[in-house]
């Protein structure tokens, strides 16, 4: 029995009651957020080619390490950088599946930072970044949300996206509608992205090579205690990399897994970290993905220094074009099929054990028996024994001694005696004869 | 469980119950119980089908040994009274055995599950000491979602059955449905079987009025908790978690937050279950019923958390009150002091009894069962003075009933029940004793001014959105106190009328409920 007009007309108005606040929320999700001018321009460079044949796909640690235009001349393969910032699995699939709308690529490399298998969600930003171009493509953005909220329940924080990226002012507010009115003025207008980067095309962003990323590394200590990786992957991503498979099973692309390189001190430092990245690769050969592991590769072949980084985990301009290089040699030897192991140590601990440097250092303080002790630590290879020098340092830098080079790493003193001085440990391994060597750490005391 | 999954899934479910033929909505519901049930891990379907079985079976054995004993007395009329007499009370003890074993095996794993966790580990550690081993592996017991509303929900059933209030449910998946049924899982409200079972398996129909009254009241509860609530919860977690910088303005505040707080996200949640439930044409009991507006703390727990008291009351407080040491006590008291004082000891021990229990069912901390002693005590010499307050009622009339003395007795409740809520929200019951002492004797009234409320994640911005709900809030709450029902009263208004007072909080919750705050709601931890 059909409904009586009087109840048609009654659910009628009762969908009707929906289209507003659809359109309000349509209308907040486009011109009231934020936008990403990185994400921007790669996904405006990818729907206007068609040509792709490398796509290496992943976060910020693509478009900063792998510089396309170094790779594509490398190697003659038109090659791509298909990244957005913070996004694992999930956002992968989905900016994959945007990328085959207009391109065929022959090889898809899936960068991954491990972290991503062991984390159970991708960032809100991710899908923040890849929203405006989702929407053109329903189906894909819905499967997307689905696998974001399956991991994360922010069902709604992932429908009100512009609740966490609302505008902060009008300049957001014409810079948002630039981006979707007037593509070329919105590109002329922001050159430089984050005051730190410039876009060259290719999907590539460069960050410049005076950042103080490795100060970061040195100052920073990244001390074993705190470490809280858990190395098991993720059973979510795990099933969404065999997803990854067969999308490009699917589209006819041969699929590579490349493992991020990272600072050294990132593996010395975080417990589990590269475990993890033992254990995706253990995953990929059970699953007879090609897997390569970039922070396992052998200094002789990609001599990468902790000062290469911007950051913690991305490479500066200079960096990202010596390891650009090297990757094109990797790739041209790997697609000729010829023999590349030989370019990587065999195991997490050759890598360990060659490691015959210290990263970083740092001073604990604490006081015993109405003395202050300091006790110096630090990051160092294996093989490595370490000594350390105090001094105290002068506003001209000027360096006088306190305990000299030795395998004790404790300075005491009188308690307040060294108020207001800055107090500096050097550290070196036994039988360096460098005096102050680059790796140390200040405390200014109070 | 986060606000949002429970929408989701209560959408999920109400769109498969519609899909389904009439007949079987009702499996729907319990499949996807189960499944939402399990979701939180596999384990707690043990718990559930113990509770579930346990109680099933004990109250089907109770109904066949009450029916047994029927028919053995109307077919036996040759027995003698003292016969028939002897009959009944070796039945009526079989049935108590069995519903006390019910009690203690759900009640006991229910102890066991929420107040130790970590008993396995301690047998086991005895058991390896007592083989002089060591190194006994740790094992913390897996507490079950809604495992406290489950199980008084399934004992309260099984006494009902025992006092013959209805027969036993002989189909076991309809009654594990009354148990399990999922948006009452999270904070309750605890359901009676006679009013709940025969709508859960009635197989409603799709009805448009159900819908609209559904999801008006789902938009209203999760304005009140994603607003209102979250809102306020940053000042008063740093204001608890550390209340020792700030003086007791700031402590009020934060005590006067918790209020409002706590009941938005109580009552929010609730009203989004509830108006879930509706959208499949089933009517949970309320749980609320502006206890803010109360005129005495009685009536505030008449008033808050309503299935809970009605629990208590008929399961603990009559119980009790009419055992016969309660009753020689009334005797007692009655010759010593009077009929009212007969009438009002048993109501007083009963009181302090049920709120000790209230206290432990929140935790077995300190400050837990000083809250409800706390409560017990002031509604145990309410009940001991109530022929006071009637003789001061029937002497002066007109002042009882002036708005005046109502709005006085509004007020005190408040500040009662405020008083509580130190020792509810507190760490540590000294943190209760220390923040109380600050409220008295160190106000700091400057930290009201300096920008201290500004350094505790709330923003003047948050406090402006806040403001604006409260006005909302109380809006309708009076409107309701006044016997009006919004949602009905909403259907008299013209369709833009309707649409625009719609809009207003459909918009002020979607542009002002705080995102990335995965707090869940306050009672699913009881």
């Amino acid at each position: 029995m059909s409904p009586s007009p009087q109840k048609r007309r009654e659910w009628l108005r009762f969908f009707a009651f929906f289209l507003i606040p659809i359109l309000v929320l349509a209308a907040a999700n486009t011109l009231l957020m934020r936008s990403d001018a990185h994400t921007y321009y790669t996904f405006l460079e990818i729907t206007q080619r068609s040509d792709i044949d490398l796509a290496l796909v992943g976060s910020s640690i693509v478009f900063s390490d792998f510089n396309a235009n170094i790779i594509t001349e490398k190697t003659g393969l038109e090659t791509f950088d298909v990244t957005v910032g913070h996004m694992s699995m999930p956002g992968a699939l989905a900016a994959t599946r945007l990328l085959y709308k207009t391109n065929r690529p022959r090889y898809v490399a899936l960068v991954v930072e491990s972290d991503n298998f062991t984390k159970t969600t991708e960032d809100i930003q991710a899908q923040f970044r890849l929203a405006p171009f989702l929407r053109k493509h329903p189906l894909i953005y819905l499967r997307y949300y689905l696998d974001l909220c399956s991991q994360d329940q922010k069902y709604l924080d992932r429908i009100l996206l512009f609740k966490s990226f609302f505008v902060r002012d009008l300049e957001d507010v014409r810079h948002t509608i630039a981006m979707h009115t007037n593509p070329e003025a919105y590109f002329a207008s922001s050159g430089l992205l984050d005051g730190v980067g410039v876009y060259q095309g290719r999907g590539f962003l460069r960050y410049n090579a005076v950042g103080n990323g490795y100060d970061a590394l040195r100052f920073t200590p990244l001390r074993p205690q705190q470490a809280d990786d858990n190395p098991d992957l993720h059973e979510f991503s795990k099933k969404k990399l065999l997803e990854y498979r067969a999308l490009c099973e699917k589209h006819g692309s041969e699929l590579l897994v490349i493992i991020s390189p990272n600072a050294t001190a990132q593996g010395l430092g975080r417990a589990g970290f590269l475990e993890k990245n033992a254990a995706l690769a253990e995953f990929c050969r059970e699953e007879s993905i090609p897997c390569f592991d970039m922070s396992l590769a052998r200094p002789e072949f990609i001599p990468l220094l902790d000062s290469h980084y911007h950051d913690w985990y991305h490479l500066d301009g200079e960096g990202a074009d010596l390891f650009s290089e090297k990757f094109a040699d990797f790739l041209n030897l790997y697609l000729a099929g010829k023999p590349v192991d030989h370019l990587f140590y065999s195991s997490m601990d050759e890598y360990l054990d060659a490691i015959d440097f210290i990263t970083n250092a740092w001073i604990d303080q604490s006081s015993s028996d109405g003395e202050d002790v300091f006790t110096a630590d630090c990051l160092h290879g294996r093989t490595v024994t370490p000594e350390y020098a105090f001094y105290l340092v002068g506003d001209d830098a000027s360096h006088e001694l306190l305990q000299d080079y030795s395998s004790d790493n404790t300075y005491r003193c009188a308690s307040g005696s060294l108020s207001g001085r800055r107090l500096r440990v050097y550290a070196r391994p036994v039988g360096s004869q460098e005096a102050l060597p680059l790796v140390y750490a200040d405390l200014i005391l109070p | 469980m986060s606000t949002y999954a429970i929408i989701y899934q209560i959408f999920a479910a109400a769109v498969l119950y519609y899909l389904c033929p009439v007949r079987f909505r009702w499996l729907v519901l319990l499949v996807f119980s189960y499944a939402v049930f399990a979701s939180g891990g596999r384990q707690a379907l043990v718990f559930m089908l113990i509770t579930t079985l346990s109680t099933w079976l004990c109250a089907l054995a109770i109904g066949h040994i009450g029916t047994k004993n029927k028919t053995l007395l109307q077919q036996s009329k040759e027995l003698s009274r003292d016969e028939k007499k002897r009959l009944k009370t070796a039945a009526r003890k079989r049935q108590r055995v069995l519903l006390y074993l019910a009690l203690l095996l759900n009640f006991g794993l229910l102890a066991v599950l929420k107040y130790i966790p970590t008993a396995p580990t301690a047998v086991l550690s005895g058991l390896y000491g007592l083989m002089g081993k060591s190194g006994a592996p740790s094992i913390r017991l897996f507490v079950p979602l809604g495992i406290s509303f489950y199980t008084f929900q399934s004992m309260g059933y099984l006494i009902d059955v025992y006092n013959g209030k209805y027969p036993p449910e002989r189909n076991v998946l309809k009654f594990a449905l009354f148990i399990s049924f999922f948006p009452q899982l999270i904070q309750g409200p605890i359901g009676r079987y006679d009013a709940l079972a025969p709508q859960l398996t009635a197989g409603n129909r799709l009805d448009l009025a159900n819908i609209r009254s559904g999801l008006i009241l789902m938009l209203w509860g999760f304005f009140k908790k994603k607003v209102i609530a979250d809102h306020a919860f940053p000042l008063i977690d740093a204001v608890f978690a550390d209340h020792t910088a700030y003086g007791g303005a700031v402590i009020v505040v934060a005590v006067l937050m918790y209020s409002l707080q706590q009941y938005a996200d109580f009552s929010g949640g609730i009203d989004l279950v509830t108006g879930g439930a509706e959208l499949m044409g089933i009517h949970l009991a309320p749980n609320f019923r502006r206890p803010y507006f109360s005129v005495s703390l009685a009536d505030f727990w008449r008033r808050w958390h309503i299935s809970l008291g009605a629990w208590m009351r008929d399961y603990v407080f009559y119980p009790f009150a009419l055992t016969r040491p309660m009753q020689r006590l009334a005797k007692s008291a009655r010759k010593a002091f009077g009929a009212d004082a007969a009438r009002a000891l048993p109501a007083a021990l009963g009181n302090i009894l049920v709120f000790l229990l209230v206290g432990v069912w929140h935790g077995a901390t300190g400050n837990y069962i000083a809250w409800g002693m706390y409560n017990g005590l002031i509604l145990a010499a309410s009940a001991l003075l109530e022929p006071a307050y009637r003789r001061f009622g029937e002497r002066h009339a007109g002042l009882v009933k002036s708005r005046g003395f109502y709005v006085l007795r509004v007020v005190r409740t408040f500040i009662i029940v405020n008083i509580g809520w130190y020792f509810d929200r507190c760490l540590h019951l000294t943190d209760a004793f220390a923040m109380l002492g600050k409220t008295l004797c160190t106000p700091m009234l400057s930290q009201l001014t300096d920008g201290t409320l500004l350094t505790l994640g709330v923003s003047l911005g948050d406090y402006a959105v806040l403001l604006g709900a409260l006005i909302i809030l109380v809006t309708v709450s009076v409107m309701q106190e006044r016997g009006v029902s919004i949602r009905k009263w909403l259907m008299t208004l013209s369709l833009p009328q309707r649409w625009l007072l719609l809009y207003i909080l459909l918009f002020y919750t979607m542009f002002f409920y705080v995102p990335n705050a995965l707090t869940g709601f306050i009672y699913a931890a009881f």
